[in-house]
């Protein structure tokens, strides 16, 4: 088992940047999901790890070595494709065994790599079949298999090569929602078990919220931020990593930092996050005459990060906010009117206008709902106020 | 992981339930359907008929029937006429040449298919160019081919200077190379087409597994494209069974008869006295189409693989 590091990596096709001066140090026995929306070089990353892709610059790293020459049969890592890659004319066991036949490995309490013997494959196959519910299937040839066991194949064929590191390629974007949920956990069981690291590819957050260790998460071929499913989510590190992550992503909204600092004053509405994290990348600034939506005061940590009289995003997650009751003594509301509201059983997302831009509202099922078009006022919890420089897009820090 | 076999057999149990047999009832159809449909077979049923049928059947009566020289009085001979024919040393050296054809030209040509499409299986810049070159002669005619052959390995005028079609012993090796190049367009855009019908990520995942591109190519691709060959072999058979116009333009048979296919001799054969031999070849020779073309898929179609 071991770690990979990626240290200024750049893959270049031609003109275009796959991936820009990647720095990432997966250590060993995590499980890291590259998250990203498709196009961001996150694949790309991946198949560099796998050596399916030349490295234009930067060294990469798995365990000690430097692979970067490194022929793919060499570096000792086995990947699950999104198609599954399983040899259509084989049956299970023998694709199980592919890489069992050829490649040399390291036995226990020998130094010298060297082909299995077929007593010590079938144990191996028999293990990795058993592990995954296989062992009914053995004979059967792929095409006469659900999706689910398809995958569970690429899956045993990646662990009887035990190797140093697991890549996975959007493993899961084939199967249905139910069996995609179950397997999310028999991933998460299996990696503690055979304990190996892994680096999973997805543009699902829900996939990598629930499975990664840390999650990576990239844009245009540049990593946004690194960091546990907490972190990510709690302190996005810019408005991109904001808006990529959450159902309903956080609310933004252009504004000012009062004179005296303590109080922001909401310019517009909107999800300025959003826009940052659309490929066109509008300009989230503010007009200098929009109208004043609200005003919110800032907590002594956000006080201490905002300058005074300038411009700022503020950002707040939709569970972040609530509908003012007419008993409470708040004065920090966000006013606006409703215009949907969307009822899932569990929650309810109320999507409020603010000052032409639609802003979400999360809250329990159970509570009073708003009627559409009413005039509601939004009071966000003060911890749930994030600030971003409108200018780099950056979480003020 | 415990569930996974709960789920393992339930998925199983939707695999493998077999479907109900359903019976087969017959059902009643209107006169008007009936009409319908033999109005809607006519068509092909017409031209089945007049373009092979009937000349089918004309057959038979020809190889039944000897002539006088002018066609003008016929008589009828019987089968034994074929039976005749077919076992004697006219037709047997015909099939010889013929079958020594299949024998130079299909190997030659499927593998030579297999690697000027490998070679040409890959992005490269200006690869179109050489696709282009390579399937060039599906678009050149025998003839237009034959005689660009002829030119080129003429013993005095030609670029090659080879003096080959003169020599019994290799006059029906030369022919074949001319067969050779022919066919290498159509091998070459069948197997490319193949090769690119193959998803990447499986050759891929073999690399990951640990092969070289020779085992990579044995052991994956080629089972891959095994459909492709078997459909490829057994056109280049048919091909080959059927070559008769390479033969007419490079050495009208000759020299001494050493290159008279079995189509060539059934065109020698078209006289009215000799009608019936032309038309018992013609017999032999779909018979032993048949054969062959049966006996290659049986031999063969256990080992292709149709999954996907």
């Amino acid at each position: 088992m071991a770690g990979v590091t990626f240290d200024a990596v750049t893959k270049r096709y031609g003109d275009v940047t796959a991936v820009a001066d990647l720095d990432l140090d997966i250590t060993d026995g995590e499980f890291l999901v590259l998250l990203g929306p498709s196009g961001c070089g996150k694949t790309t990353a991946l198949r560099m790890i796998a050596g399916l892709e030349d490295i234009s610059e930067g060294t990469l790293t798995i365990g000690d070595r430097v692979v970067n020459d490194i022929d793919p049969r060499k570096r000792d890592v086995a990947m699950v494709f999104q198609s599954y890659a399983l040899y259509p004319h084989q049956n299970v066991a023998k694709n199980i065994a592919s890489p069992l036949t050829v490649r040399e490995y390291h036995v226990d309490g020998e130094n010298e790599p060297r082909k299995l013997t077929k007593a010590e494959r079938e144990t191996r196959i028999d293990e990795a079949a058993r592990m995954l519910g296989l062992e009914p299937y053995l004979k059967r040839k792929p095409g006469a298999l659900s999706g689910g066991q398809r995958q569970r194949v690429a899956l045993a064929r990646a662990i009887v090569a035990r190797p140093q590191v697991f890549l996975m390629d959007e493993p899961l974007s084939n199967l249905d929602a139910k069996l995609r949920t179950q397997t999310r956990a028999e991933l998460v069981d299996l990696h503690r078990r055979v304990g190996t690291t892994i680096v999973y590819v997805t543009h699902d957050q829900v996939e990598a919220m629930t499975m990664a260790t840390r999650i990576a998460v990239l844009n245009d071929g540049r990593l946004q931020q690194v960091g546990t499913a907490e972190e990510v989510y709690d302190s996005p590190a810019n408005l991109f990593v904001a808006g990529f992550i959450g159902t309903p992503p956080m609310n933004t909204f252009a504004a000012r930092v009062s004179d005296d600092g303590r109080e922001v004053i909401i310019r517009r509405g909107g999800n300025a996050a959003l826009e940052a994290a659309s490929p066109s990348g509008s300009d989230p600034h503010v007009a200098a005459d929009a109208e004043e939506a609200g005003r919110l005061s800032l907590d002594d940590t956000n006080a201490a990060l905002a300058r005074s009289d300038s411009d700022v995003i503020v950002g707040v997650r939709p569970e972040h906010l609530h509908i003012k009751k007419d008993d409470e003594p708040h004065s920090d509301v966000i006013t606006g009117v409703v215009h949907n509201v969307e009822w899932l059983g569990h929650e309810a997302v109320i999507s409020v206008d603010v000052a032409g831009a639609s802003v979400a509202v999360r809250q329990r099922a159970d509570q009073d709902l708003p009627d559409v078009g009413a005039t509601v006022a939004l009071v966000p919890a003060p911890w749930g106020i994030h600030l971003f420089d409108p200018e780099t897009t950056e979480r003020l820090r | 992981m415990s569930e996974a076999v709960g789920v393992a057999a339930a998925d199983d149990a939707i695999v493998a339930t077999p479907k109900p047999k359903q019976k087969r009832r017959r059902r009643r159809y209107h006169a008007g359907e009936v009409f319908a449909a033999y109005a809607c077979l006519a068509p092909s049923a017409v031209i089945f008929a007049v373009f092979m049928y009937y000349p089918l059947y004309r057959l038979f009566v020809e190889a039944t029937h000897q002539s006088n020289s002018f066609g003008t009085k016929s008589r009828y001979v019987g089968f034994g006429n074929i039976g005749d024919v077919l076992t004697g040393s006219d037709f047997m050296s015909g099939l010889g040449h013929t079958l020594l054809y299949v024998v130079y030209t299909v190997p030659a040509g499927l593998i030579l298919g297999i690697l000027l499409a490998v070679a040409a299986h890959r992005r490269l810049r200006g690869i179109k160019i050489y696709q282009t070159i390579f399937s060039s002669t599906v678009a050149t005619s025998v003839a237009v081919t034959s005689v660009i052959f002829l030119t080129l390995i003429n013993p005095s005028t030609g670029v090659l200077k080879i003096d080959i079609l003169n020599n019994p012993d290799w006059a029906l090796f030369g022919v074949s190379w001319s067969s050779i190049w022919q066919n290498i367009g159509l091998s070459f855009l069948i197997v490319l087409a193949g090769l690119q019908a193959i998803p990447e990520e499986l050759l891929e995942a073999a690399t990951l597994d640990g092969y070289g591109p020779v085992r990579r190519f044995f052991k994956v691709t080629l089972p891959l494209l095994s459909p492709v060959l078997l459909f490829l072999v057994v056109v280049l058979v048919v091909f080959a069974l059927q070559s008769y116009a390479q033969v007419d333009i490079l050495t009208q048979g000759g020299p001494a008869g050493a290159t008279e296919t079995l189509v060539y001799k059934i065109t020698q054969n078209q006289s009215p006295r000799l009608m019936s031999t032309g038309a018992a070849m013609s017999i032999g020779l779909f018979v032993v189409t048949v054969i062959i073309t049966a006996a290659q898929f049986g031999l063969l179609s256990r080992r292709v693989n149709y999954d996907k």
